[in-house]
Parts: structure tokens; C-alpha cells; sequence
């Protein structure tokens, strides 16, 4: 029960200062022409959601709470080992061990600790939903798939110093969804929560300024889906440019991976439906 | 001063000071404010010299009022000193009640037109030069009697038409102006200019019969212009009558197939007549003869409403169906150099042989699921042109469903063969068992690695 309050608090407490500084992306807000059931994201959060709690999870949860110094120990060392061996190194890449592709898959599918998992999933879910409705399922299965390899070849290739710590999560293939996104949906807006811009709305809410628009009263901030994508690829483009430069990976995020796959995106033209290509070169709305 | 007044003033003038001028001054003012005063027309021909002027302003009285027995005795008299046909009154009454109210004079077939002899033109020519002379100096009246000569010669000459009812308007001899027009409609001109004045004319008059019967001559003029049809329609739809707005915009549709506007209004009227799956298809087609234009923009946000449509053209493209199996090949060819240390030199031939079945794989799955229409191929293992579905229930629209349960996309009506489904099913199992083969032979290495038991590099975190 102390553990499950304790993971509540701990939830609350990261959603509420990550938003405290910048808009975090909910939901979109589109129209979903094709008016599919986004299954295949579903199916991946929920992949994503089972491995971690029966997998990575349990030794995490069993670090956290452990009531001594030997089972911290055992906690540790299987949380580490799976994720030295499962998770993407890159000296698999660089000394051709023949395991890198299956390791950048599982990696893929890993993720460190409860926040990493729901930020990375409700990205997921804000960005991912029309990019599928846009492809159809399968597409979409091997576009993200894709996006994900690419961010693991990239932070491969640029990466040169510290090649040998295990990479894990979805981040990279998130960041191609979202490019994704932008390419296709540039004047799209997303619900956000955002503390600041929550603040301002209950004010102005006080005052009887409320946005015509919106029919019942919502916490979210709705904003547009450039200027929400733009802010996250610009927190990664400095530290990407750095790690270039010095070959050395700073710090526990992989913002090489995030940038390779976020300019993954422009292979999403391979994987659209027909029509929407079509649409979508011929100056049309789609 | 209100036209009663001057009416009043001018009788005065003629029959108790015997001023005619003053008397002609005073009607003709009063004409201006209320053109439709028989008896001041009457009066007016007591006041003029001329006997031509006089049987015009008594003809004129006997349009407006043909039962005015007053003005058929003058008109009787004034033939009696100085000629011409006693039947004409009579003649006149018929005309205003034709021209006035019905359809009788309208429609059909526009007539052959008479050239006009070598010494007609001679004369439209400088009938045309004098209007325009003494309209330099100012005298409307005697433009308006050159223009009107010339267009007894031809009733629909468009300069002197357009001309003389402008004036004549400005002038507020309306009635004047309207029969220049019904003139012309009568000898079933084909220009729609001078339809769409009528119809003007109708409409001030709240003559509805008579508008109705413009526009139905109207749409079957050769020339109308696609924007007089666009005019119609949106008439139609202020009164109300959305049905005939659609009746008109689908004949321009046939007579203007490839118009923007038409397309964009039939397709806005048959979503604001409640039918918005049909006005999809008109959307489509509208957005995609330009979509940059204002009924281009108009129609795609409209189309954002509805599932897109899938044409032909996209469907029987093959080379969007290799696209997506290079897609996935692209995958396998990445899964492949990674394995290889991302050095293509080392790639395995197992691995190529790989990443090669698995675009045919693709290809092979792309047909059998979204692409099985692809130019030849679906006409070389048997394909069909489907029967027309859209007649079920989208037949306006040429559109239908691709299926309730399926992705809605909705789909032109098809004029390329489909393959049959058990090729399709054949495709689809023999793509999933490729890829799988693909799969394995990428991942050869790995599998290998993932198989052993024993310590490896790989597992030294173990």
C-alpha cells in the first residue's frame, strides 16, 4: 500500500513539474479522417507497459522498497544485467556482434523507471494516434519500428567515447512519431497540460474571459502541435550538437537518438495511405 | 414633389393655362416617378407635336392599360388623320399580357437569327453614331431613340440593348427599358445577359411565373455561362427551393464537368440540403482540379468532414504499392547493416538474399490487402471490374463505403479490374511466409547467438 502511495506521489509530483516548465502534450486534437481505432498504438503502449512491469519493473520496485542491503544488492544486479544484455549497446554495432538488431528491437521495448515508461507512453498516445490513422496499422507497426532503428543507428554512429552503456526506450521512435506528426499535421493543435498556462486560464476564468471555442471547461491548454514539437526538439538539438562534437554521451538522456529519430520522420511518405500521399503532395488538405 | 403632384400640375397646366410645354415638362417628370400612370401618357401625347411621339405615348398608355378607352379612341383618331393599323392596341394588350406574366414567349430553341441586309447595317451604323453623338451632348432621350431604332432592326443588338436599358433605367423609364428586353427574349435571343436582366426585371416585379420561365430558357441556352447557372441555383436556394437548386446545378455539372464553382455549389447544396455523403464526390472533384483556388480551399475543408476518397489512379498505381514494400525492405536492409557492424562489406549473403524477399514480401502482402489493383497485374491473374456498388445508395454521389467494418476510406466506383480474392488470400500467405524467411535470414546470427546457451561476449552482463 506505501509503495502504491508512494508511486501516486511520485507520478504527481513529476507530471506536475515537468509541466510546471513546458506544455506536456495529452492529447490531439484532429480530426481522425479515416476513423480508425489507433490499435496498433494501443498495442504497443500496453507491449511496452507489460514488459516493464514484468520485467524491468519488478527489480526497480524491488530496489525502492527494499528493507535491506542484500536485496537492494539482488534488485540491482538483475535490474542491471537485463538491462546490459537486452538493452542497446553499441559496441554491438561498432565490434559487429551480430546481436545489435535484435538488441536495438528489444531496447526498444525497455525502459528504465516509472516515469520514463508513461512520459515515453503518453507521447505515444498524443502523437501516435493519427500518424496510425494516416498509415493504417502494419504501416505504422514499421514505421515506428523503423523510426526507433534509425535513432538506435544514429547515437551508434555519433557515439564514440562510452558506446558500451545499454540504451533503453522508446524515445527515439516516439521522436519519429512526432516528427511524423509535424510533417504531416503542421497546423495541428494538442491539448497540453501546462501550469503556467492553466494558471493564467483559471484567472482569466475568474475575470469571465473564457475561450469561446472550448464548450465545457477543461484543465488542458490547447496549443498548436509546431510549437509544442519544436520546443522538445529544441531542448535536444543543443546537447545532440555537443555529443557530436565530443563523441561522449552526457548525462542519462540519449538526445542523439532522440534527433536521428526525429528526422527518421521523412520516411513516413513510404508507409502513408495512397490517397493521403497523393493528397498530400498535390497541395491538398489532409 | 411626389408624382401626383406633378400629374395634377400638368393637367392643370395643359387644360386650364393651355401651356403644353410647361403641361409636357410637368408629365414628363411625373413619367419619371411613376411610369405605370396610363392617363399621364395620355395627357403627355396632348402636350407633344409630333404625331409619331403622340401614337408612341398613346401606345404606351394602352400597354399599361388596354381597357383605357379614352386612349383607344385617340389611338383610333391619331391613325385615322395620319395611318397605320387600327388593329394594333389589341396587338399591344396581348403582348403585355404575354410578356408580362408567362412563360408563353420564352423558351424553346433560341431562334436563327436574320443577318440584317447590307443597308439595315448601313443604317444600325449610323443610328449607332448618332447615340452616340447626342449622348456626348447629354440628351438621353435621343440616344434612347437611336438605340431603339436600331433595335427594332435587330431586338438583341448587344450595344444598343445594353445600352438603352441602362439609360432608360437611370432614367426610370423602367417599363420602356423592360420591354426592350421582352423584345428581345421574345425573339428568343441566346445571349444570357439578357436573360439575367429580365429576370432582374421579374424579380422587382415579383413575377414569379415569369422568372421561372427565364430561368428554365436560360439553362438551355448553348452559351450560358457557368456563373448565370451558379446565379440561378443560388436563387433557387434563398427561396428555399433546394431540390430545383440541385436540378439546376446538375445540368450544369453535365454542361460544365470539369467547372470548379458548379462542382464546389452542387456539392454545397447537396450538403446543405442534408446529403452530405453525395456532396462528397463533388467535393473531391472540385478540390482536385485545383486546390489553391477559393472553391479549391472550400471544398478540401469541406472533405475534412468526411472519410477521403480513394481513385482509381491511386489504386491502380503500382508504383505506390512498391513504395510500401521498400519500405519495408528499407527496415530489413537497416536490421541487416546493424548486424553486419554497420559495414554493408560484411553483409552475410543470407542477409541480402533477406532484405531482397522481404520487398517481395512487402509487394506481395501490399496486394493482397490495400493495393490488389494495380495496372497489369490485376488484369493478368484474372482481376474484374466490380459491379458498380455507389447505385445502392450514394448513386448522386458516385461514391460508397469501403466497408462499415473496414477503414473509412470511401471509394470511387472502380473501373479496373480487382483480383480475385483467392489470389488475394494466396498473395497474403505466401508474403507472411517470405517475410518470415526474410526475417530469418537477417537475424541469422542472432537467432544463432540467442539459441547458444554458453558464455558469449554479448551475455558478459550476465
Amino acid at each position: 500500500m506505501e509503495v502504491v502511495i508512494f508511486l501516486l506521489f511520485y507520478i504527481g509530483l513529476n507530471i506536475f513539474l515537468s509541466s510546471l516548465t513546458v506544455p506536456f502534450p495529452l492529447s490531439d486534437t484532429g480530426t481522425v479522417r479515416y476513423n480508425t481505432t489507433p490499435y496498433m498504438t494501443a498495442i504497443l503502449i500496453l507491449l511496452n507497459v507489460v514488459i516493464f512491469a514484468f520485467w524491468l519493473g519488478g527489480d526497480w520496485l524491488g530496489l525502492l522498497s527494499a528493507r535491506n542491503e542484500f536485496e537492494a544488492t539482488v534488485s540491482y544486479t538483475n535490474y542491471t544485467r537485463t538491462m546490459g544484455t537486452y538493452g542497446f549497446r553499441h559496441e554491438f554495432l561498432t565490434e559487429a556482434m551480430s546481436i545489435g538488431a535484435f538488441t536495438s528491437f528489444t531496447g526498444m521495448f525497455m525502459h528504465a523507471e516509472i516515469m520514463h515508461i508513461l512520459g515515453n507512453m503518453i507521447f505515444l498516445w498524443a502523437f501516435g494516434r493519427r500518424v496510425e490513422d494516416a498509415c493504417g496499422p502494419w504501416r505504422f507497426l514499421v514505421f515506428y519500428l523503423l523510426a526507433g532503428t534509425v535513432s538506435n543507428i544514429g547515437s551508434a554512429l555519433l557515439i564514440t567515447v562510452n558506446g558500451d552503456v545499454p540504451m533503453i526506450g522508446a524515445s527515439g521512435a516516439i521522436f519519429g512519431v512526432m516528427g511524423a506528426y509535424l510533417l504531416l499535421f503542421p497546423t495541428a493543435r494538442m491539448d497540453c497540460l501546462w501550469v503556467p498556462a492553466m494558471v493564467i486560464k483559471v484567472v482569466l476564468a475568474v475575470f469571465g474571459l473564457r475561450d469561446e471555442d472550448e464548450k465545457s471547461w477543461r484543465w488542458t491548454v490547447r496549443l498548436p502541435a509546431i510549437f509544442v514539437v519544436v520546443l522538445y526538439v529544441g531542448f535536444n538539438i543543443f546537447p545532440t550538437f555537443e555529443t557530436a562534437q565530443t563523441g561522449e554521451l552526457e548525462g542519462y538522456s540519449n538526445y542523439i537518438a532522440h534527433m536521428t529519430g526525429f528526422l527518421s520522420a521523412i520516411v513516413i511518405f513510404l508507409f502513408v495511405r495512397k490517397d493521403l500521399l497523393t493528397r498530400y503532395f498535390s497541395g491538398r488538405a489532409i | 414633389m411626389d408624382a401626383k403632384t406633378l400629374y395634377e400640375q400638368g393637367i392643370s397646366a395643359i387644360r386650364d393655362q393651355q401651356d403644353r410645354e410647361a403641361g409636357r415638362k410637368l408629365l414628363t417628370q411625373a413619367l419619371k416617378l411613376d411610369p405605370r400612370n396610363d392617363m399621364a401618357w395620355l395627357w403627355l401625347s396632348r402636350a407633344l407635336d409630333e404625331p409619331a411621339k403622340q401614337r408612341q405615348a398613346v401606345e404606351r398608355a394602352l400597354r399599361i392599360n388596354p381597357h383605357n378607352s379614352k386612349a383607344r379612341d385617340i389611338y383610333l383618331k391619331l391613325v385615322e388623320l395620319y395611318g397605320g393599323d387600327p388593329t394594333l392596341p389589341d396587338t399591344l394588350a396581348r403582348s403585355v399580357e404575354r410578356n408580362g406574366s408567362g412563360a408563353a414567349s420564352i423558351g424553346g430553341q433560341p431562334a436563327v437569327r436574320r443577318q440584317p441586309t447590307p443597308q439595315e447595317e448601313q443604317i444600325i451604323a449610323k443610328q449607332l453614331k448618332i447615340a452616340n453623338d447626342v449622348m456626348t451632348r447629354g440628351d438621353d432621350e435621343g440616344a434612347v431613340e437611336a438605340w431603339v431604332n436600331v433595335l427594332n432592326i435587330v431586338p438583341d443588338h448587344d450595344l444598343a440593348i445594353k445600352s438603352a436599358v441602362q439609360t432608360l433605367v437611370r432614367l426610370n423609364f423602367y417599363d420602356d427599358a423592360k420591354e426592350l428586353v421582352n423584345r428581345a427574349i421574345a425573339a428568343r435571343t441566346p445571349n444570357p445577359a439578357i436573360y439575367l436582366t429580365a429576370m432582374d426585371f421579374a424579380k422587382r416585379d415579383r413575377d414569379h411565373a415569369r422568372l421561372e420561365a427565364l430561368r428554365e430558357a436560360v439553362l438551355r441556352l448553348p452559351d450560358v455561362p457557368e456563373s448565370l447557372v451558379i446565379k440561378i441555383a443560388e436563387d433557387y436556394l434563398r427561396l428555399g427551393q433546394n431540390a430545383r437548386a440541385r436540378e439546376v446545378l446538375e445540368t450544369g455539372v453535365k454542361r460544365f464537368p470539369d467547372s470548379q464553382r458548379v462542382l464546389f455549389y452542387m456539392g454545397e447544396t447537396l450538403y446543405q440540403s442534408g446529403f452530405p455523403r453525395e456532396s462528397a464526390a463533388y467535393f473531391n472533384r472540385a478540390a482536385k482540379i485545383d486546390p489553391s483556388t477559393k472553391e479549391g480551399k472550400a471544398s478540401d475543408k469541406r472533405l475534412m468532414e468526411f472519410p477521403p476518397v480513394l481513385s482509381d489512379r491511386e489504386r491502380g498505381n503500382l508504383l505506390l504499392a512498391w513504395r510500401e514494400a521498400f519500405g519495408i525492405g528499407a527496415f530489413l536492409m537497416l536490421l541487416a547493416w546493424m548486424d553486419a557492424g554497420l559495414n554493408l562489406g560484411n553483409l552475410s549473403s543470407g542477409a541480402a538474399l533477406g532484405v531482397f524477399l522481404s520487398v517481395l514480401a512487402g509487394y506481395l502482402l501490399v496486394t493482397a490487402t490495400s493495393s490488389p489493383q494495380q495496372r497489369p497485374i490485376a488484369r493478368l491473374l484474372g482481376g474484374r471490374v466490380p459491379e458498380d456498388r455507389a447505385e445502392h445508395n450514394h448513386e448522386r454521389a458516385g461514391l460508397f463505403m469501403a466497408s462499415q467494418t473496414n477503414i473509412g476510406a470511401m471509394h470511387e466506383p472502380t473501373r479496373l479490374p480487382i483480383l480475385p480474392a483467392p489470389v488475394r488470400v494466396v498473395f497474403a500467405l505466401f508474403g507472411i511466409a517470405l517475410l518470415i524467411v526474410a526475417f530469418i535470414l537477417v537475424f541469422d546470427r542472432s537467432l544463432d547467438l540467442l539459441g547458444d546457451p554458453g558464455p558469449t561476449e554479448w551475455r558478459r552482463f550476465m
